[in-house]
This record gives structure tokens, C-alpha cells and sequence, in this order.
């Protein structure tokens, strides 16, 4: 449960940065792209990185779908009100809502590790 | 395991699985078509308008609009061999080779570059002037602007040999051809058979030796694209894993390992693992749903 509780946090982490790093870049596309532009052509962060633009979306897919599957991997072994686990699996396509999201998957599953080493002991 | 799954609890969320994960495969056949559609549609748009004759979208001199971009037209004059052209560093599936530029006279005098298609080499028998046909011919193409002229230092020359040009540059080329140019040019789609207002007919040519003709769509540069690519199999499997929790949740229900459901459930049930044997044995339990 200690691994899966540690999966779930790094990835959590990762999985935030890079939808705010995906965020930024779609933000600077609107405020590159000259009018009558699709949004989607501008550089983006590309113009600051050679290859962000290409690379961003793509990591930010896999991540959140190693996201998802670590959070149901999580779940499966805590138990967690399963409508909220929904929520925090939902809370990986919202910026900034994944950070609150571990926060309340943290200190949910704090006292279960406690309770369980206290058990163990 | 089968009775635990026809329970109407689990048939009702198979249900909405299903039809999550069918919406999902959808959108993952979309992307999937998005990352084999590198052309550009409204490229495809117009390239696929009725063809109209080309003294209608754009004549010699006259500024190439938006409208005559990717436009269908048919032209009807005649090459001239003598002055075809080769362009090098063109691609075609992959490969690349040179495309044929061969002026076409048209019967106001004036005269637009027609591609009338590829050569995997310079020496290639349908590149040669010979293989051009002769007489009035009716040619179907798209209309595309002329190529910027390629950038180089002034008295700097393109360094290729001669009969071959770097750009489809109506600025060069009017150094090579005598008649005033239109200021695109056509990619041959087809020979059509024309007949003029004067009653005399043209015949689509028998070629011998034609080279390969270029798409009116531009093939897309890239290829594949990945990133369309990679949410498309994302799609799949968001799919696939909507599934497994199903069975998954099913199989817990059967195993009797189901945590206490609805929102009074307790998240931190100490001790997941003990089986409640309501669940096991009452095979209708579900109908409380």
C-alpha cells in the first residue's frame, strides 16, 4: 500500500507539472498565432524549446494514462470512497487540481498505513 | 462468477461502461484519422470544386488570388517542349526525384508552367522533351501560386545543370520563357477531351513515356502524425481499462471483497480483506441497488 500510495504521488506530481506546462504552451499558441490561424499551428512552447511543442502533448497523454492506471491500482488496494476516487482521477485534466487531489489521496491513506504497521506490530 | 455479473447491478454499469468505452474507441478512431489526415482540408476542399476554364480564375500578370489557390481548372493550348524544365529535390511516396515543368501556351498567347508529373531520375525517358505531346491539348490541373525564389547571395547561381531550375519561380522562369506567364502554376491532374468555341476539338494525347503524375493534394510532410497518434491509442485504452474495472469490480463482488457501497461507505475500512458474506450469499442483493 506504501509503494502504491508512493506510485500514485509521483505521478500525481508529474502528471500536474506536465498539465501545466501543456497549459502554458496552449496559452502562448493564443497569443502567438496571427489571426485567422488555427491555434493548434502556433509554436507554443516550441518557440522556446525546439520540440516542446511536439513533445508536451504527447508525454502529458502517457503520463496521465499511467495516472489513471496507478490511481486504480491505489484504489484497489485502499478502498477509497469510490466517487471521490472518480474526482481525483478527473482531477488529473483540471491544472492545478491534481496537487489537491494528492493532498486528499495523502491524508486519506496516511492513517491506513499507520493503523496497518499498528496492526502489523 | 456468471451469476455474479448477471446481477442487475453490474449489467447496469456493463451498460454504461459500454457505452463509455464505444464513445472512447470513437475518439480514438478520430484521432486516429487525424493522424493519417496530414493534408490539409480545406486544401482538399477546393482542390475538389468543379473544374473551370482558367481564364476565369486567373490570367497572365494578374496577381494570384486566394480564390485561383488549389482551384480545379482546364487550360487548353500547347506545350512547348523545347522549353521543359526539370525541378530537383521533389518528393513523391517517399522517394525523391525531379518534377517535369513544362510550359503550356494557351490560345490567348500567354503561356502557365503545367507539373505534368515526376521522374524518379533527370534521365528518366518521360522527363525528356520527347515525351511531351505535341498538338492541343486540354489540360485539367490544380492552380498553386508560384514557389518564392529560392535564397541566394546575388551573383551566386543555383549551381544545376542546365534545363533544371530550383524553384517553380515565375520570376526565373520568365528569363527562360518567352510569353507572358501566369503567375502560378498547374499540377496535371488529367487530359480532358475540349471542344472549343470555334468547333474544333481537342483529344486527350496517347502519351508513350508520361511521368508520374503528382497529387493535387500535397502529401502531408510528415507523415504519420504522432501526437494525433499517440492520443489515438490513449483512447483504446481508457477503453479497454473501463472494461477491466468492470470485470474487476464484478470479480470482487464474486470474491466477496466488495467495500461497503454508496456515499455512507467507509473509505478507511480497516480490513478490505475480510469477506462479507451478505454479498456472497444473497444472490439478488443487487436489487437494492
Amino acid at each position: 500500500m506504501k509503494a502504491a500510495l508512493t506510485r500514485y504521488r509521483v505521478m500525481a506530481y508529474a502528471t500536474g507539472v506536465l498539465l501545466l506546462l501543456l497549459t502554458l504552451h496552449v496559452v502562448l499558441q493564443a497569443v502567438q498565432k496571427d489571426p485567422g490561424q488555427p491555434l493548434f499551428d502556433a509554436d507554443g512552447l516550441g518557440a522556446v524549446v525546439p520540440g516542446a511543442g511536439a513533445f508536451i502533448p504527447i508525454a502529458h497523454g502517457w503520463l496521465y494514462l499511467i495516472y489513471v492506471i496507478v490511481s486504480v491500482d491505489l484504489w484497489f488496494r485502499t478502498r477509497l470512497n469510490f466517487p471521490r476516487m472518480v474526482g481525483v482521477v478527473l482531477a488529473g485534466t483540471i491544472p492545478f487540481m491534481s496537487f489537491v487531489a494528492e493532498r486528499w489521496v495523502r491524508h486519506q491513506v496516511e492513517p491506513m498505513l499507520a493503523r496497518e504497521s499498528a496492526a502489523a506490530r | 462468477m456468471l451469476r455474479t455479473a448477471l446481477k442487475p447491478r453490474w449489467l447496469a454499469l456493463l451498460v454504461v461502461v459500454l457505452v463509455a468505452a464505444a464513445g472512447m474507441a470513437r475518439l480514438g478512431q478520430w484521432q486516429w484519422d487525424r493522424a493519417h489526415d496530414n493534408a490539409d482540408e480545406n486544401v482538399v476542399a477546393r482542390t475538389t470544386q468543379p473544374p473551370v476554364p482558367i481564364g476565369t480564375v486567373i490570367k497572365a500578370r494578374q496577381t494570384f488570388t486566394g480564390l485561383a489557390a488549389d482551384r480545379p481548372v482546364v487550360a487548353v493550348g500547347t506545350y512547348s517542349a523545347a522549353d521543359q524544365l526539370l525541378v530537383p529535390e521533389r518528393r513523391l511516396s517517399g522517394r525523391t526525384g525531379l518534377w517535369v515543368l513544362t510550359p503550356l501556351v494557351l490560345e490567348d498567347g500567354s503561356a502557365v508552367g503545367v507539373v505534368r508529373g515526376w521522374v524518379p531520375d533527370a534521365a528518366d525517358p518521360a522527363g525528356a522533351a520527347a515525351a511531351v505531346p505535341t498538338g492541343p491539348v486540354a489540360v485539367q490541373g490544380v492552380l498553386r501560386p508560384a514557389e518564392p525564389p529560392a535564397d541566394r547571395a546575388p551573383g551566386e547561381t543555383s549551381g544545376l545543370p542546365a534545363g533544371q531550375v530550383e524553384r517553380v519561380d515565375v520570376t526565373e522562369l520568365i528569363g527562360l520563357w518567352r510569353w507572358p506567364l501566369l503567375t502560378g502554376y498547374l499540377v496535371l491532374t488529367d487530359y480532358v477531351a475540349a471542344s472549343a468555341a470555334d468547333g474544333t476539338t481537342t483529344a486527350v494525347p496517347v502519351e508513350t513515356a508520361a511521368p508520374a503524375r503528382v497529387p493535387a493534394v500535397p502529401e502531408g510532410t510528415g507523415g504519420i502524425d504522432l501526437r494525433n497518434l499517440s492520443y489515438a491509442g490513449q483512447w483504446f485504452l481508457f477503453a479497454g481499462f473501463g472494461i477491466f474495472m468492470w470485470w474487476r469490480l464484478v470479480r470482487d463482488d464474486h470474491l466477496g471483497v466488495l467495500p461497503p457501497s454508496g456515499p455512507d461507505g467507509d473509505p478507511a475500512d480497516p480490513d478490505p480483506a475480510a469477506p462479507e458474506p451478505s454479498d456472497r450469499t444473497t444472490p439478488h442483493e443487487g436489487a437494492t441497488l
